[in-house]
């Protein structure tokens, strides 16, 4: 019941972006569009899943002052590996994430879950962790680029949406981000605060 | 000693092997792929640029010389009009946009007139700057996925940016015309654009658009000096074959 109740973690109750709120530069660059936002998803949590299971198994072997370059040099390998295999089978993705998957490497939710949950997890618990946060941050970012995409560009999965309306610019540059993502925020703090009573 | 310094030396000299014979294995593995897509971006870039219905044969493909030190590389097509022969150049150009270079393709005829412009790499902002290979599309969200309309537009190469730069001028400064996009432009307002010299900007990337423009000015500028040297070597050779 374990994995259940990490998945649900992660998606839910412990959500990277909106309830611990990090891993947020990725979050408003990359949510221009939904495809965008999935492919995005689809890389962080290769990366999270491939650095939380080897941080986890490697993690008797880490002297604890050198834990965090090692940290380092694991996630960027992966992000390197992510890169490299967009590039070469999937051009029009990295195109349009261009230097986002680089920036993978200093996302926090990466190596905040390496430092805070793999590093002292069995391998088992850190590769659910790791699908689990990976699956709320592409809960996140797919709910931003929906609302993103419909008001900035008027489009859908890259399709025109409603035709002949006029997209509202602002909702697609950073300032429509934020304000997205406050009312994100407030309608899950107000479904969480029912839930409590 | 071994515990503080030794020992994690060895691990982290360990793992940053490892990781680094990884990635080597997977560069070998894409080095391939990747340099094949980049190598048929470009040749795609130059069809684009110089289109068969315009009747231009390549007859020196990446023509290298040096210009003020740097070397510049470009490829001339001719086609035959009459006795003469029409000359048009094609050449790659470069120049930082928003963030990261823009590189492009850029064809010209002999007058200096844009023949086509295909962007082949770039790492703009998604949504604004990198709209520059947006496509004209009038299919909707709607009539993709549930069919009620028929219409699908027609096959293009390139995105309305691009097509926006045909015909234009390039001896005289290419300017910036801020009365929204070509892809929703009126008749009239393409025919002031054309007018004008000038190509409409794209609505919250106007560094984009500008270092594009920028990058054209520059290529034609060592495009003009590689003409000039490429006369003045004929000259001596013309010259030299005179003398006995």
């Amino acid at each position: 019941m374990k994995i259940f109740e990490l998945i649900k973690n992660g998606i839910w109750h412990r959500n990277p972006v909106l309830i611990i709120g990090i891993g947020l530069c990725p979050t408003l660059a990359v949510t221009t569009s939904v495809s965008n936002a999935l492919w995005m998803t689809v890389a962080a949590m290769f990366v999270l899943v491939g650095s939380n299971i080897l941080v986890s198994s490697i993690k008797r072997i880490v002297p604890p002052h050198i834990r965090i370059p090692i940290f380092i040099t694991i996630i960027a390998s992966f992000v390197i590996i992510v890169e490299l295999l967009l590039k070469a089978y999937q051009p029009e993705v990295d195109k349009a994430l261009g230097i986002f998957i680089p920036l993978i490497v200093v996302n926090c939710i990466i190596l905040g879950r390496a430092e805070e949950f793999a590093y002292k997890n069995s391998i088992l618990d850190s590769l659910f962790d790791g699908i689990g946060m990976g699956l709320g941050l592409g809960f996140a970012l797919t709910l931003l680029a929906f609302v993103r995409e419909i008001l900035g560009a008027n489009k859908l999965f890259g399709y025109t949406f409603i035709p002949g309306m006029e997209p509202s610019l602002m909702m697609i540059m950073a300032p429509g981000a934020f304000f997205t993502l406050a009312f994100i925020l407030w309608a899950m703090n107000a479904i969480k605060s029912k839930q409590k009573k | 000693m071994f515990k503080t310094l030794i020992k994690p030396t060895l691990i982290l000299g360990t793992i940053g092997l490892i990781s680094s014979l990884t990635l080597s294995y997977i560069n070998k593995l894409t080095k391939p792929e990747i340099e094949k897509r980049l190598q048929k971006k470009k040749d795609e870039a130059y069809a684009a640029v110089l289109p068969q219905q315009l009747g231009y044969i390549i007859v020196e493909k990446d023509k290298r010389v040096l210009i003020d030190g740097q070397e510049f590389v470009y490829t001339r097509a001719e086609k035959k009009d009459g006795e003469r022969n029409i000359n048009a150049y094609a050449f790659e150009i470069a120049k930082r946009g928003y963030s990261g270079l823009i590189r492009s393709i850029v064809a010209v005829d002999e007058n200096m007139k844009i023949l086509g412009l295909s962007i082949i790499q770039q790492t703009e902002t998604p949504g604004l700057g990198a709209r520059v290979k947006e496509m004209i599309s009038k299919e909707t969200f709607f009539s993709h996925f549930f069919g009620n309309a028929a219409e699908t537009a027609e096959q293009n190469a390139q995105s309305w940016f691009e097509q926006q730069f045909i015909g234009l001028d390039c001896t005289k400064q290419i300017g910036i015309l801020k009365k929204g996009e070509f892809s929703t432009a009126s008749e009239e307002y393409k025919k002031e654009l054309l007018e004008k010299n000038s190509v409409s900007a794209i609505t919250g990337a106007t560094i984009t658009t500008k270092a594009v423009i920028d990058s054209i000015a520059e290529g034609i500028e060592k495009l003009k000096k590689a003409i000039d040297q490429e006369k003045h070597s004929q000259n001596a050779i013309h010259k030299e074959g005179k003398t006995p």
